[in-house]
């Protein structure tokens, strides 16, 4: 990906003594868009440096276009976008902001969209991870980790577990509950006693927006009120397909459980039943499709 | 770029370094253990498989020696990183200007001791200077909070008696950064060629060998007369680099 093909000479100066810097850039098979250099000049007496830069004309193809900006200066844009958005996914919102992406693109915003996708390119290659939109009013990006399995990381498998709950009792109800109504599940659980701890949990999967919350005025017989909903938040809907859910509550039954189990679960959530044996794959291997894609479909 | 054997085993191992950031190297080799359960290869070779990918991001997973423990640390660093403010993160540009102030009271301090105690270090707020020289607004209970997130967070090391040095967190992630800016303060081990500002040197006061004390340790290992890798003078140890245990820091700072 770096600057060292000037024409006919690439070859050998490819093979420098830096086996960091890959393959020449005319065989990048694995990428969509490959990056070429477009030279008119090339000086004999060849390398690497940059003083040869004024003689040629260079510009950066990506895929079929042209952009009007050095390569070198495209791959600083592309590699920035990637660690800005590998550190942000462990930030608290675990979120990167469209508008700190543009913020790195300085005059260049109208990269956006091709250094925004060749940086996807290179999150799925390097780490495995992608950026996929939350749906919400904000305009953000995030980081999802999309890997052939989900290793649990022991430090997050408590709330991991906790979430799976909460989301559980969501989706039996239709997607909404009442926040008082899940604090007495909370209750029940005994998760309210160890002094607010679960109030900490519930502030971080909103910060995360894996639950959101929203006002409702109602009334009731005891005249107006107003109580706070909470469903699944963008990141759920994003990253947690409807059947991973299911088959949590499942296991949660264990093997007693009653043979209708998983159509009362489906039934009680309102869920868009198919009997296509794709669904299955899809979510159980959360890699290839986005995980939010298949998420009303739930093998009966 | 990705060479051909990189598989999602190294991406799971990335992730989970991702979110780490700094860990021990047995926390590391647990995590390399969790997603390769069999069939380890050695696990420098993966983590090396690794920082190839990495290189696409001008990313590494660095490796180095806690100056004081010996123990051994893994961190997620950017290769060139020539601004304190895309490594701290999380800091105003106030909060990094005095950051940038003590970074340079340490290294510059006299006979490369790499300290300077806190008291100097809160005084220092007060003379803070913005590039059109006017003085920034950080007070000392301020300077002081700031002193303490700065700890916290890992960038320096408070000893017990209040001496401020730098830690390995700082050491590995603003390598190039220290290096470049301040060429003629840093030195190097003789023996692994890393940044010290905790160790041993070599008594000859001409004499440019220095040793971490885990590097010390190794090189003498069965030497019974040790002496200087450089210049083969008798090498007792004592004569140190950075403060010497339960020793009080400078309270004068030099500047440049």
């Amino acid at each position: 990906m770096d600057e060292d093909d000037y024409g006919p000479k690439s070859s050998s100066s490819s093979q420098r003594n830096n086996g960091k810097r890959g393959a020449p850039s005319s065989s990048q098979g694995h990428s969509s868009g490959s990056q070429k250099r477009v030279m008119r000049e090339v000086d004999s007496d060849d390398s690497d440096q940059d003083d040869h830069a004024p003689k040629t004309i260079r510009q950066t193809t990506v895929g079929s276009k042209i952009l009007d900006i050095l390569p070198e200066d495209f791959e600083r844009f592309v590699k920035d976008a990637v660690r800005l958005a590998v550190f942000s996914s462990h930030s608290e919102a675990a979120a990167v902001k469209r508008d700190d992406i543009k913020a790195l693109l300085g005059a260049h915003t109208k990269l956006y969209d091709t250094v925004f996708d060749k940086a996807q390119e290179r999150l799925r290659d390097v780490f495995g991870m992608e950026m996929a939109e939350l749906t919400s009013k904000g305009r953000s990006g995030k980081n999802e980790e999309k890997a052939s399995e989900s290793l649990d990381w022991d430090d997050q498998l408590e709330d991991q577990g906790l979430l799976m709950v909460i989301l559980s009792l969501i989706m039996v109800r239709e997607g909404v509950i009442f926040e008082s109504d899940l604090r007495q599940h909370f209750r029940r659980l005994m998760l309210m006693d160890e002094g607010g701890d679960i109030d900490k949990k519930m502030d971080m999967f909103l910060k995360k927006r894996y639950l959101e919350k929203s006002k409702l005025e109602h009334l009731d017989v005891s005249g107006e009120k107003i109580e706070m909903e909470v469903r699944w938040g963008a990141r759920a809907r994003a990253e947690i397909p409807e059947e991973n859910v299911v088959r949590f509550i499942e296991e949660i039954f264990g093997p007693d459980a009653p043979k209708t189990l998983r159509e009362s679960i489906v039934k009680a959530s309102n869920l868009k039943p198919t009997t296509t044996a794709q669904n299955n794959d899809d979510a159980t291997s959360a890699n290839d499709a986005p995980s939010g894609s298949s998420s009303n479909a739930i093998r009966l | 770029m990705t060479t051909p054997n990189y598989s999602d085993t190294h991406r799971l191992f990335l992730q989970a370094v991702i979110s780490r950031r700094f860990m021990t190297e047995d926390t590391a080799i647990q995590l390399y253990a969790h997603v390769m359960p069999f069939d380890q290869d050695d696990f420098t070779d993966f983590v090396n498989t690794v920082n190839d990918s990495l290189s696409s991001v001008e990313l590494e997973i660095r490796r180095a020696q806690d100056e004081a423990t010996g123990e051994k640390i893994l961190a997620l660093t950017n290769v060139n990183e020539q601004k304190i403010a895309q490594v701290a993160t999380g800091y105003t540009p106030l909060e990094l200007e005095y950051f940038k102030h003590l970074l340079e009271a340490i290294v510059m301090a006299d006979d490369e001791l790499y300290c300077i105690s806190s008291t100097a270090a809160v005084n220092e707020a007060a003379k803070l200077k913005n590039k059109d020289n006017k003085s920034l607004q950080l007070t000392k209970a301020g300077a002081e909070d700031l002193l303490t997130r700065f700890v916290q967070d890992k960038w320096f090391i408070k000893s017990e008696t209040g001496a401020l040095s730098l830690s390995t967190r700082t050491l590995l992630e603003l390598q190039s950064f220290l290096k470049e800016g301040y060429e003629e303060q840093m030195q190097e081990c003789t023996l692994c060629m890393d940044i010290i500002t905790k160790g041993q040197r070599c008594n000859v006061a001409a004499c440019a060998a220095r040793l971490h004390q885990h590097c010390a340790t190794r090189y003498f290992e069965n030497m019974n007369n040790p002496t200087c890798p450089s210049c083969r003078s008798p090498w007792d140890g004592k004569t140190l680099i950075g403060l010497a245990p339960k020793a009080e820091a400078p309270h004068t700072i030099r500047r440049r």
